[in-house]
């Protein structure tokens, strides 16, 4: 995969993102700290991580891109 | 350990330089003083809104007050259970989240996501390097198990056994209120006005709570100033006689206060921004008005009190709170938070925040009278001759009288230094490691509260 840099302040709520292990996550709150981000599971690869409709904190690390 | 009964010596009136100067007795206090008593940590002012957060201390330890989105006041150790690093380095600001700026793990106080305050809810890496195996529920930041909102004062102690706060107060809560209520009587409507003055002295921390009520003889210290004429209706030369005034001590509690005793009928109006007519009509007007509020009910006036063991207020001109902070035996943090009735005219909050400003915090000329002499006290109390010397705590020594409306209250007289011994007293009791149930067995055995003080 090609190393592409994602700048982690201009995620905003509503974005869509993958992460690295496949799951898919709405952001709901930036709070741009670069570390964090929180938001909704909307695919994972555990299906009970999707029904819990609570957010989570997202370890910006994991996430590998925007979805499109 | 060192036996402190032979340092403070309430029989004799005289206390030993080593409790203001010594290390090991300095890592006492902090054990069993800082860790066990209820302390003053912050104003609600200072958290407004959810999310908000503001950075204080309890003894040496950094701890972060706040607002979670539920509402509720927290209060949480400032450091990283991962590697203990300070996970929260501004003084003051709003997040949803603490992050750790060393590996990245993350904190919350929202209830939705979490069952107690500064829960782990985030750990970079936590399933491919931890395989989930890390249990996170129990590596969350430590907080206060007790944690109140006393009239919008914050206070909060790291004992689940401690008493609860109005318990530790005693009746020393009608002096309290006096500086929390409005000027019309009403329970609260105060509000914190600027931000707070933070400062450091090299000098014991003890020096500032003792010193405060017993502030009457060391008027000598600010002739100076009193002399040169701050105050909003400009008076210059002496200060005078307050009408009423004593000096009451808890001796259960160590708390005490300069002030008056309990009364019935309020005291003739008397001016105090004699320089801004505007504002003495105003405040005229908020006199009226307390005597129809509080009718023949009980209260008091409370000039300066201390709340043991390092909180002290001033219940009149300037309304201040402050709040001493150990960081060494011979080094505080001194903090001033100012207050004035949220609906008072802004004419009022201006003249006031300007009076509050010349009389005290780092550059108020009467606060600096008093941080010269406690930290040349602390100075030349360290020598090592000097430091084998007792302080003498002896003027008026057996003569106080009960004061029958409070409970545990002694009236010392105007001049004294009863409200010290008692402050010390409490000191020595907290400080020998007694249990909660000895320490409020005294003043437990005075019963309830009456209902209409
Ligand atoms: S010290 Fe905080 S995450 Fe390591
Ligand atoms: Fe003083």
């Amino acid at each position: 995969m090609d190393s592409e840099n994602l700048n982690l302040l201009s995620l905003q709520p509503g974005d869509k993102v993958v992460l690295t292990d496949g799951a898919v996550v709405e952001i709901t709150d930036n709070p741009g700290d670069g570390v964090w981000v929180f938001g909704r599971y909307l695919a994972h690869p555990d299906a009970a991580k999707v029904e819990a409709a609570e957010e989570q904190p997202i370890f910006a690390q994991d996430i590998q891109g925007v979805q499109r | 350990m060192t036996n402190l009964s032979s340092l403070v010596d309430l029989k004799n009136g005289t206390i030993s330089r080593e409790i203001f100067v010594n290390d090991e007795i300095f890592k006492q206090e902090l054990g069993q003083i800082f860790s066990r008593a209820w302390l003053f940590i912050g104003h609600e002012d200072l958290v407004p809104n959810p999310d908000d957060y503001f950075v204080s201390r309890m003894g040496t330890d950094s701890v972060i007050l706040t607002r979670d989105r539920q509402n509720k006041i927290n209060v949480l150790l400032n450091s990283c259970m991962h590697r203990g690093m300070k996970v929260c380095r501004y003084d003051q600001g709003n997040t949803r989240a603490f992050t750790c700026p060393y590996h990245g793990w993350s904190y919350s106080t929202d209830g939705r996501l979490v069952e107690v305050p500064g829960e782990l809810v985030g750990v970079p890496g936590f399933g491919p390097y931890y395989h989930e195996k890390l249990d996170k529920k129990n590596w969350g930041l430590i907080y206060c198990p007790k944690v109140v909102n006393y009239k919008g004062t914050i206070w909060a102690t790291w004992d689940a056994n401690a008493p609860d706060f109005l318990d530790y107060l005693g009746d020393m809560k009608v002096y309290l209120d006096a500086a929390l209520d409005h000027r019309d009587g009403s329970p609260g409507g105060s509000e914190m006005i600027g931000g707070v003055q933070k400062w450091r002295v090299k000098c014991n921390w003890k020096f500032a709570p003792e010193n405060f009520i017993g502030d009457m003889y060391h008027d000598i210290s600010h002739r100076s100033v009193d002399l040169v004429g701050i105050g909003p209706s400009g008076g210059k030369g002496r200060r005078d006689k307050t009408i009423g005034r004593t000096t009451v001590s808890f001796d259960d509690l160590g708390h005490g206060i300069i002030g008056t005793l309990p009364y019935r009928e309020e005291f003739p109006y008397q001016e105090t921004f004699k320089n801004h007519p505007e504002i003495e009509d105003y405040l005229k007007e908020v006199y009226d008005r307390r005597l129809k509020n509080l009718g023949d009910r009980l209260r008091v006036n409370t000039s300066v009190g201390t709340i043991f063991p390092n909180m002290s207020f001033h219940g009149r001109q300037p309304r201040t709170i402050a709040v001493f902070h150990p960081i060494s035996p011979t080094e505080m943090e001194m903090w001033r938070i100012f207050l004035v009735d949220r609906d008072s005219p802004q004419a009022l909050k201006d003249a006031a925040r300007h009076y509050y400003m010349r009389y005290s915090g780092p550059g108020g000329m009467t606060e600096s009278d008093d941080l010269e002499n406690w930290q040349y006290a602390t100075e030349a109390s360290a020598g090592h001759v000097a430091r084998r010397y007792h302080y003498n705590y002896q003027m008026g020594m057996g003569y106080a009288e009960p004061v029958p409306e409070l409970r545990g209250a002694w009236n010392n007289g105007e001049y004294s230094e009863g409200n010290a011994r008692a402050y010390y007293k409490r000191y020595l009791e907290f400080m020998e490691g007694r249990d909660w149930d000895g320490l409020m067995a005294a003043s437990r055995a005075h019963g309830e509260a009456r209902s209409d003080a």
